[in-house]
């Protein structure tokens, strides 16, 4: 192993590209697999991630990879990130989904669990635009059976 | 692809993520979102998943305060404490992975009865104890494979009198053919009761302390039974340092039988030493895993604590605390490879069942 940094490049959907510090890019295991099967020749394509949510993750993993940071700026450095619209909190699921980076899907299906927390069935579907394809007797039937959960 | 709309779509493992993180209550609200979500949430991948999820944040410690028909619940994270008042006289025989067993007498017709039950959801299952008036009932002991299935069995050990001598008979029920109780074919050739332990599941097999310091094992898959020899640590830690004590406090033991991080251990307490052993499968022996100063001894020389068994750690302890009434929870502490005091829980009394939250039917 050489100790010189090595840099990859990474092209996103939009044709934007960025290069980064090896050693940092491999926060995403999906990266680390190409490097480690060493099928990364110049540039890695990133086909179902957008440039505005690669320089999110970027900033995630720089602000992760710094030496000397305590926990306490990391929590802060957290809880401001997940801070952020609908649809970018979307994004960022889908491109940490892509990305196999456990780290920032973790955090990010919290926060999401946590803004639905409370709310009804109805309002859920609604924010995931899921279908309702139940009868009313049907779904009459799902809460007898679960009545403790919907007193 | 262009997105013109405000709300997420997402895939359903991604949605099952999301979902596995909201509070108990809210998943199973969650089955009205679609068929898809029920199907997804009543699977038992998905049961895993929970399982894993709320297994450290959901630890409870539950016991029952016989004469007041109360049953007290600890959650451990945070510490809070409820109770539930029960309106029968009934006793808790077990809990398995969220599952409790109960005890109770029925007046009409007078029999000894078993209930499964799941305070989460509320279900549960009557089920008669097997009847003959050739054997005793000694013991009772319940098993859960949640989240991996979603049944449980039921093990009854009896005690038999044939030709003056005295046989353990083993009698099994599975809620796969519920309500029917089979008698294995299979007995010991001896029989020494059991010492006043809870039983312990473990790798699809029930284990029983007996007084003599040897472990009844019974394998619930292949229905077979083995003896496992008395630790021998125990003699040699006799020799060396007293006696093992006997409490008259609690259960009368100075040696329980439980599980932590996920091995069969044993807990001995001897005049100045706590000797904690674990159970090598492979071997088939006991080895010693901790020697500890003696932390649970009073100041007339009894034992005044009992361990506490959560599954995820090593051993803990509930130990009587110098203000009555209240126990002092010792836990294990890896840095100073010893016990420190945790926290302090008001009026629990012996024995205690730690328990998982469950949504097993």
């Amino acid at each position: 192993m050489s100790s010189s940094t090595k840099f990859l490049t990474l092209k996103t959907c939009d044709d934007k590209k960025f290069v980064l510090d090896e050693a940092i890019a491999v926060r995403s295991q999906t990266i680390k697999n190409m490097v480690e099967d060493d099928c990364v020749s110049n540039v890695i394509p990133l086909p179902n991630v957008n440039s505005k949510t690669m320089t999110k993750v970027i900033e995630y993993w720089k602000k992760h990879s710094e030496e000397g940071v305590s926990k306490d700026v990391l929590m802060d450095f957290d809880k401001a990130f997940v801070k952020v619209h609908h649809s970018i909190l979307h994004a960022l699921i889908l491109a940490a989904n892509f990305l196999n980076d456990k780290e920032i899907l973790d955090m990010m299906c919290q926060e999401v669990a946590d803004r639905i927390k409370g709310k009804t069935p109805e309002e859920i579907r609604k924010e995931f635009d899921i279908k309702n394809d139940f009868t009313p007797e049907e779904e009459e039937e799902i809460r007898k059976e679960n009545a403790w959960a919907f007193e | 692809m262009i997105r013109s709309k405000c709300n997420m779509e997402f895939q359903e493992d991604i949605l099952g993520e999301i979902i596995s993180r909201l509070p108990l209550k809210f998943v199973v609200q969650c089955k009205l979102l679609s068929k898809n979500f029920n199907r997804m949430i009543s699977h038992l991948e998905f049961a895993q998943i929970l399982f894993q999820r709320h297994k450290d944040t959901s630890t409870q410690l539950i016991y029952s305060n016989y004469d007041e028909r109360l049953f007290s619940k600890f959650s451990l994270n945070p510490i809070t404490r409820s109770v539930t008042i029960s309106s029968y006289d009934s006793g808790i025989l077990d809990i398995c992975n969220g599952l409790i067993l109960f005890e109770f007498e029925l007046t009409m017709p007078p029999s000894r009865c078993c209930c499964v039950f799941n305070p989460i959801t509320g279900a549960h299952q009557l089920i008669p104890f097997p009847k003959s008036p050739e054997f005793e009932l000694e013991t009772t002991g319940l098993t859960v494979d949640y989240p991996n299935s979603d049944q449980y069995k039921l093990v009854t050990i009896s005690k038999v009198v044939e030709n003056s001598s005295l046989f353990y008979k083993f009698h099994l029920l599975s809620s796969e053919r519920s309500g029917l109780w089979r008698e294995i074919q299979l007995r010991t050739n001896t029989f020494i009761s059991f010492s006043d332990n809870l039983y312990v599941y473990w790798r699809n097999s029930l284990y029983w302390l007996r007084s003599d310091g040897i472990v009844l094992a019974f394998d619930t898959k292949k229905e077979e039974a083995i003896l496992i020899d008395r630790p021998e640590f125990i003699d040699h830690y006799v020799l060396s340092y007293g006696k093992v004590l006997t409490s008259r406090d609690m259960s009368g033991s100075d040696i329980w039988l439980g599980r932590a991080k996920d091995l069969l251990t044993l807990v001995c307490i001897f005049r100045k030493y706590i000797v904690i052993g674990t159970y090598d499968r492979t071997s088939s022996c006991w080895r010693v895993s901790h020697t500890l100063d003696n932390f649970v001894l009073g100041p007339d020389g009894n034992i005044i604590g009992f361990p506490v068994w959560i599954d995820s750690k090593q051993v803990s302890f509930l130990v009587q605390s110098t203000s009555p009434g209240y126990r002092d929870l010792y836990e294990y502490d890896a840095k100073i490879n010893g016990y420190k005091n945790a926290a302090v829980l008001d009026k629990v009394d012996y024995p205690v069942f730690p328990s998982n939250v469950s949504l097993c039917p």
